[in-house]
């Protein structure tokens, strides 16, 4: 049977990261999931909003499931903001009745109805539950046993049902970073915040205690490459070593899961830009791996 | 509402709802510290924020400093003006608030604090502290980890038994 | 009480409420607001007495009104309460013309109307001044009147924001479609979202809390 999503990479990953969307694109060819993109899909929007506006939030995030109802098939998301988004509303629309019915009022002047029956998935359920960690097993065609890596979760994966097992795609990441061979090592803050959140509070303080925690922390590990399945831990953990550059360096080579992946399974690093539009020293892990 | 004195003697049950903070699934991202200052002041200020995301270098992890909501406040008793009062809601759940329009913003209930949780509001003047949103904490909706949660108090403090011994 | 004082007491029993004597010669007379006014009079205008000051507290939820009155040795302090979503106060002007000072330092700093003023002009604040009167006890942390603003700045940052010509030519180079959702800039999309908005009244002001 042939897999069939809605491809929803959201703004980070299209905007700020095309090369993770390339890889992750040629991870789901590989694999024959079809993706379909939809022109009517707006922002998630971020969960933060919920406190500003709950409604609001909740409307907007549950139209988009709403469309991607209306084709009957999940969403698939890299990206784990867009995911807990997705996965909050629905969670709310379907325990909170007073809700629901205030939102599916509202959506059904735009001509909209959601009852449920798809669900958002992030793309590391994809790949370790609908494509399999056999299937991924028997197409890697390059090994990477060379590299030592380190994991950073991000906040948001952790997002489960109430009661729920909050370690559950956290473990996933683990076993699909061990698919491809590479040693997975271990510090104790896979957890910690990269301090996008609190950046937009105070970004000084964000940057000190968690971002250049976590970099120092890897630092000290000695791997090769920090992988993340989160998009925004990407960006902050490689700007943050960029702005932290006058203070100290860390030259952390940091990549995305799908990245990691894509590398194993034979992608060529030069068509996805894999060394030039990354801002931290990814050369190394080409040199390692001994195709730089 | 009562006099301070008169509610001083509801007594704390243990379907009382309260806040809880796992330390082993926090991840110190402040989501819960962004919306507590939002909901209650309408900015993202960590000054503001009626919970606090600190580091214990006890144990090393992060911790969450709160309002318990005690069963005997010493905020409650210290308090010169009696501006602090408990209040019950339907579903049992015992909140000490303060009362705004009484307070004189001396901050005896700052030092009588065990975890020093009243803090001064620099615009109002007066003492401000967890009022645990009406009963709809919105910490624990906006933590992505469940580290935060809102259970009764039995069932809370069987956890932390656990954690702490 | 001395004798003096309990004359008028006893003349004005029905008005007065409650009495409290600290001295002999000094004492408090608790009246009802409506009352005050014709109590003034009297005290005034037969008595002898004069306005010495008017002081004001801010109990929370009403304001204490002390109107002292001063005559030899006698000090007579007029006591009364009035409730802080409605605060308003006969003036005294208009019979005691001392007061007019007095009253109009009380409006500035705590925001009291005294109906009837002749000369109703800011005495101790700049004529300018758009803040919440300055000795009033603020009830509630002030919220923005309208998170429309933000909102509308989020949602706009992350769906509608476009992609830049760089981005775009990166893209194309490695084979990928030039734009995708939710970085379309479709007009659709920002016509249902603007919609979703008008019905939820997003620019409604935000309640103010208890």
């Amino acid at each position: 049977m042939m897999l069939k999503y809605i491809f929803y990479p959201g703004c980070y990953v299209s905007t700020m990261l095309p090369h993770v969307e390339a890889a992750i694109r040629f991870i789901l060819k590989k694999f024959n999931v079809e993706t379909i993109e939809l022109e009517d899909l707006s922002c998630c929007p971020p969960k933060i909003n919920s406190i500003a506006d709950e409604l609001f939030w909740l409307t907007v995030a549950v139209r988009n499931l709403a469309i991607a109802e209306s084709k009957g098939l999940d969403i698939l998301t890299p990206c784990n903001g867009c995911f807990e988004s997705f996965f909050e509303a629905k969670m709310m629309y379907m325990e909170g009745k007073d809700l629901r019915e205030k939102v599916s009022n509202i959506l059904s002047k735009l001509g909209y109805k959601f009852e449920g029956k798809i669900k958002p998935k992030h793309l590391i359920e994809v790949l370790y539950e609908d494509v399999g960690l056999e299937k991924i097993k028997e197409n890697i065609v390059k090994p990477l046993g060379a590299l030592r890596v380190a994991v950073h979760y991000g906040c948001h994966l952790f997002i489960v049902e109430h009661g729920g097992d909050v370690w559950k795609k956290p473990r996933m990441t683990d076993e699909l970073i061990k698919v491809t061979r590479a040693e997975l090592v271990r510090d104790g803050l896979e957890r910690l915040c990269c301090g996008f959140v609190p950046s937009t509070v105070d970004d000084a303080f964000s940057l000190t205690y968690r971002t250049e925690v976590r970099l120092k922390s890897v630092k000290e590990l000695g791997v090769d490459a920090l992988v993340t399945p989160c998009p925004q831990c990407l960006m902050r953990l490689e700007f943050g070593q960029v702005r932290l550059r006058a203070k100290a360096r860390y030259d952390v080579p940091i990549i995305h899961l799908a990245e990691l992946l894509a590398l194993a399974l034979g992608l060529d690093p030069k068509k996805f830009g894999f060394t030039v539009y990354h801002k931290s020293p990814t050369k190394l892990i080409l040199q390692k791996i001994g195709l730089g | 509402m009562g006099t301070a004195v008169e509610s001083a003697s509801i007594e704390v049950s243990a379907e009382s709802r309260v806040l809880v903070h796992d330390n082993s699934k926090c991840t110190a991202c402040t989501t819960c510290m962004i919306a507590c200052s939002m909901k209650h002041f309408g900015v993202a200020d960590y000054e503001k924020s009626f919970i606090k995301i600190i580091f214990n270098p006890v144990v090393k992890a992060f911790e969450a400093a709160y309002c318990h909501h005690c069963d005997e406040p010493y905020c409650l008793n210290i308090c010169p003006v009696d501006a602090i009062y408990k209040d019950k809601l339907s579903d049992g759940t015992v909140i000490v608030r303060i009362s705004t329009l009484k307070c004189i913003g001396c901050g005896s209930c700052r030092l009588a604090c065990p975890m020093s949780i009243p803090h001064e509001d620099p615009v109002m003047r007066v003492a401000v502290k967890c009022d645990l949103c009406d009963g709809d904490p919105e910490c624990v909706k906006a933590c992505p980890t469940q580290a935060l949660r809102f259970v009764p108090r039995s069932e809370a403090l069987n956890f932390l038994k656990k954690v702490y011994g | 009480m001395e004798e003096f004082l309990s004359k008028i007491l006893e003349k004005h029993k029905d008005k007065i409420v409650k009495v409290k004597e600290i001295v002999p010669w000094r004492v408090i007379f608790e009246v009802p607001n409506g009352r005050l006014k014709e109590l003034a009079k009297d005290v005034f205008e037969i008595h002898g007495f004069r306005l010495s000051t008017i002081s004001t507290l801010d109990q929370g939820f009403y304001f204490e009104l002390l109107y002292h009155f001063v005559k030899d040795k006698y000090v007579l302090t007029l006591k009364t309460v009035i409730s802080k979503e409605n605060p308003r106060i006969p003036s005294l002007t208009d019979i005691i013309p001392g007061a007019n000072w007095l009253e109009r330092e009380v409006r500035d700093l705590f925001g009291i109307e005294f109906e009837g003023h002749v000369e109703p002009e800011r005495i101790v604040l700049p004529p300018d001044w758009s803040l919440e009167p300055p000795l009033r006890k603020p009830i509630a942390p002030k919220l923005p009147p309208t998170y429309a603003e933000y909102l509308v700045n989020l949602i706009s940052k992350a769906a509608l924001a476009s992609i830049t010509g760089i981005v775009k030519r990166r893209r194309t180079k490695m084979g990928l479609p030039e734009v995708v959702a939710p970085v379309l800039e479709s007009k659709k999309v920002i016509e249902e979202i603007r919609k979703i908005s008008k019905e939820l009244e997003i620019d409604r002001k935000v309640p103010v809390r208890k």
